[in-house]
């Protein structure tokens, strides 16, 4: 079971909460069943990697090329977005989703406001790592659920956040902008 | 529309906003407007007369209130540049509310900015303190990029 952690390594996106549980999980365990992969560059790299230390089923992989971010989430089981402040939208949040990947994530800022709890993805609180830890397995020891959050945040990419249905959005500001200061008719190109 | 599409560190692997400003460009040409993107660095800021080729454009949208932002917002503050000025946000440069080049490069840009869209929904009431009037939320496009 493959647990993914991809992002900047600071404050902001608290890896060291989802290190914790990784370790927490990984406890008086000769095989253990749970393969956690953080990828990201940032401030907490080196504290990451010395909780992480002595414990093989957490790799650390340090800053690398997009395209190895959506090979690992390919491979993820479990995708886990972790910020104390705000998780939306962040783009390795997004690529999971559209990856109909089963996605763990702090019930902070907006975040419940367009994801619902256990519906598009599994809801817990911040700065948390028993709760992140308990989360993981039940998410983990569950294919069904696992299935049905991944349907569920995929098909949510695909209804709101297409390219061009965005692209369109910030057309219609533009086009409104110019039309509330120029008025029609009024050469703008002057 | 034409639009000058001022983005930073273009082609820097690294950097997510500058791949999905011009995800955003590519896309907003095949809706038949026509973009040009004018790449920005820090030796910009000694071309003095940059902000000229801003003329045969209806606007100016720039990515990210960063140094490039606050840099055109002096020429609008100035009254050397006239077009419609709309900056997107994606979060990391207007949250750190702690952060003095931050808070310094926001100050800057705020008044020249006509329209300021963000792709964060917390991001609104952030920048609404920060003294922000006209303030879109649009879903961020990073799906395009993944």
């Amino acid at each position: 079971m493959n647990i993914l952690f991809a992002g900047r390594l600071v404050d902001f996106k608290d890896p060291v909460t989802f290190v914790k549980a990784a370790r927490l999980l990984s406890q008086n365990m000769v095989e253990p069943a749970y393969h956690f992969v953080i990828a990201g560059d940032g401030d907490l790299l080196e504290e990451c990697r010395k909780l992480a230390l002595g414990y093989k089923n957490i790799s650390i992989l340090g800053w690398v090329k997009p395209e190895k971010v959506d090979e690992l989430m390919i491979q993820a089981d479990i995708f886990c977005q972790l910020s104390p402040y705000e998780n939306l939208w962040a783009s390795t949040l997004i690529s999971a989703m559209k990856h109909k990947k089963a996605i763990i994530c702090t019930a902070v800022g907006c975040t419940s406001t367009y994801l619902t709890h256990k519906y598009h993805a599994f809801l817990i609180p911040p700065s948390n790592h028993v709760a992140l830890a308990e989360a993981i397995g039940v998410v983990a020891n569950d294919s069904e659920i696992r299935r049905m959050l991944g349907e569920n945040a995929h098909a949510f990419v695909q209804e709101n956040l297409s390219m061009e249905k965005i692209a369109n959005q910030i057309r219609q500001l533009l086009l409104q902008s110019l039309q509330t200061r120029y008025g029609n008719g009024v050469d703008r190109h002057v | 529309m034409r639009i000058a599409f001022v983005v930073a560190r273009v082609g820097e692997e690294r950097n997510v906003i500058q791949r999905l400003s011009i995800v955003l460009a590519d896309e907003l040409r095949k809706q038949g407007e026509s973009v040009d993107i004018f790449p920005f660095n820090r030796k910009k800021v000694f071309s003095f007369f940059s902000y000229r080729k801003f003329r045969n454009y209806d606007c100016v949208l720039i990515s990210n209130v960063g140094l490039q932002c606050a840099y055109y917002s002096i020429f609008k503050r100035l009254g050397l540049v006239k077009k419609l000025f709309v900056a997107i946000s994606f979060g990391s440069d207007i949250r750190a509310t702690r952060n003095r080049l931050i808070n310094l490069l926001n100050r800057i840009s705020r008044s020249a900015i006509d329209l300021l869209i963000v792709v964060n929904p917390d991001l609104v009431a952030i920048a609404k303190n920060r003294g922000y009037k006209n303030v879109q939320y649009v879903h961020s496009w990073a799906s395009a990029i993944s």
